[in-house]
């Protein structure tokens, strides 16, 4: 598997993840700020995922 | 309430500051399309980071999204959020823009999508469905204008004075250097949006006590607004049908795509992505927050999108910081509003009127009247309140989004036909028009989104599997080959 394919993997799986976790494992529990922390950090990982895309761009 | 007189005051300051910014950009217009339409392709990272930001992210924030989080709660934060995700296709997408843009001369993403596959009809095509449907989107700015200055002065400010500030400032800033000017101003607009909405966020989180308080107490009135579906809004399908054509955006959006072809390098690229970045995740955090707070400060309004002007009017943030928070939502708008307007002006010059190379000034000279009229149909209908209008500005996601698979296969599928192209975008349109206006399909309806993404796709790969591509058309995969390789692009 190339870089480009990992990291295509990595980011269609974190982008499912945005929907599936808080509407699947998170959704329906005790009343608590679970889905709003998840949401903050899936958005950290977007902003992780596409600076690893776009570090190795050269001039 | 505040006073009509120190909004206006405000305002003045504004107009000021913001005219001052686009009379120093103009110093550095030449007088060519290039120039007028791309800043000269010099824009620096944070510039157009900022000015991408400002693009993107307009009166809907601190409006809409504030509005939907009152209404539904914190669903509104994941849909925004995989909007957001929308960015990772900038990694494959904006360095191949961006030189296609050099290597061509392109000005516009129509003029792009055109040259690859041979056929000046899909630049034309593709020009009047971004008329069609970012018109009415413009509109909406007006719109979201209105409502606020009318909300937080109890109506002392009535819709036309505030359409017509909006309209004013908007062509002022296109008209005098382009984008340059719009840059510019968008940058500078870009920090007052989030500094205004930072110091806003602070003084209401402190007003209800603290974050732990605010925490109880949201938990205390409205558990329900804290899980999803919450209590109804935000149901798996309608997230769905809400965040599949926003995540495209940064594709199927020309006024944000065109942005590409303007930036001074790859490093501006990969710099100007961070600016918009670091910018989409705080804004986006601070207007679902701002919705949480007016639930717990203003609770029980009927029209959820009066949520900012409600709290606003609260008494939890100081004159000053709310006068600053209005001119950072007027900025949104203004900033959404020129920038697509300049696109369209380019659009129409370039792709519908034909106007080429050697004739810069024509160019100029019909992309500044385009400008004009498209900020004048936005006032006019925001006033008007048009249901067809509303129902297209609803639309708009959906509609450009049968840009895309052309889009996609411009740069990864030798396969794709000027023929599969044409069929994809007259196919995928019909339907988005026919499906929301025609038979009534509700945009929070996945099925609308689903079906003509489904149907512009098997257009675009049916029709081009069974025609022959142009002899003219070009061969971006291996043109830009080469170019990718010397900047480590996968």
């Amino acid at each position: 598997m190339t870089g480009f394919q990992r990291w295509l993997l990595v980011v269609g799986i974190l982008i499912l993840s945005g929907i599936a976790i808080p509407y699947g494992a998170l959704s329906g529990g005790t009343v608590s700020v679970e889905v709003f922390v998840f949401w903050c950090v899936f958005g950290a990982a977007v902003v992780v995922a596409i600076a690893a895309g776009v570090t190795r761009w050269r001039g | 309430m505040i006073s009509p007189t120190l909004i206006w005051v405000s305002v003045l300051l504004f107009t000021l500051l913001g005219g001052a910014i686009a009379l120093k950009a103009a110093r550095g217009n030449t007088g060519t399309a290039d120039d007028y339409y791309l800043g000269g392709r010099n824009i620096g990272g944070m510039v157009a980071g900022l000015s991408y930001a400002a693009t993107t992210y307009s009166a809907f924030m601190l409006v809409v999204l504030t509005g939907l989080t009152y209404r539904g709660g914190v669903g509104a934060l994941g849909f925004e959020l995989i909007y957001f995700s929308g960015l990772t296709l900038l990694v494959l997408f904006g360095p191949r823009f961006w030189l296609a843009a050099r290597k061509w001369g392109f000005i516009t993403p129509a003029e792009m999508l055109g040259a690859r596959y041979g056929d000046r009809t899909i630049a034309r095509l593709v020009a009047v469905l971004s008329l069609v449907f970012l018109m009415p989107y413009c509109t909406t700015q007006m719109a979201g204008i209105g409502l606020l200055l009318s909300g937080v002065t109890g109506g002392d400010i009535g819709l036309p004075a505030a359409i017509l500030t909006g309209a004013v400032l908007a062509i002022l800033w296109t008209l005098i250097a382009g984008l340059r000017s719009v840059a510019w101003t968008d940058a500078v607009q870009a920090s007052l949006m989030l500094i205004s909405a930072l110091l806003a966020v602070g003084f209401v989180v402190a007003a209800i006590g603290g974050v732990d308080s605010f925490v109880a107490k949201v938990k205390a009135s409205n558990p329900q607004w804290l899980d999803v579906p919450g209590p109804g809004l935000w149901s798996l399908p309608t997230f769905l049908a809400l965040a599949l054509p926003w995540f495209f955006f940064p594709l199927s959006n020309p006024q944000v795509s065109q942005r590409l072809f303007a930036v001074r390098d790859v490093s501006a690229l990969r710099r100007m992505i961070f600016w918009v970045l670091g910018f989409g995740l705080v804004f986006t955090l601070i207007a679902v927050i701002w919705g949480f707070a007016a639930l717990v400060l203003t609770p029980g309004l009927e029209n959820s999108a009066l949520a900012t002007p409600a709290l606003l009017g609260s008494g939890a943030v100081p004159v000053g910081v709310s006068l600053l928070l209005i001119i950072g939502v007027l900025s949104a708008a203004v900033s959404t509003l020129d920038s697509i307007a300049l696109t369209l002006g380019s659009m129409v010059a370039r792709d519908l009127l034909n106007r080429g190379a050697g004739r810069d000034a024509t160019q100029v000279f019909i992309g500044r009247v385009i400008v004009v009229l498209v900020v004048v149909f936005a006032a006019w209908f925001a006033l008007q309140k048009a249901q067809i209008v509303d129902q297209l500005a609803a639309l708009s996601a959906a509609g450009l989004v049968v840009t895309v698979p052309a889009t996609i296969g411009a740069f990864f599928w030798r396969g794709g036909t000027a023929w599969g192209v044409l069929a994809s975008l007259v196919g995928g349109s019909a339907v988005a028009v026919y499906m929301a206006i025609f038979a009534g399909v509700s945009v929070f309806n996945p099925l609308l989104a689903t079906t003509v993404i489904g149907v512009t796709v098997a257009l675009f790969v049916g029709v081009s599997l069974i025609t022959p591509a142009r002899e003219e058309a070009l061969d971006f995969q291996t043109a830009l080959r080469p170019e990718l390789d010397r900047h480590r692009v996968w």
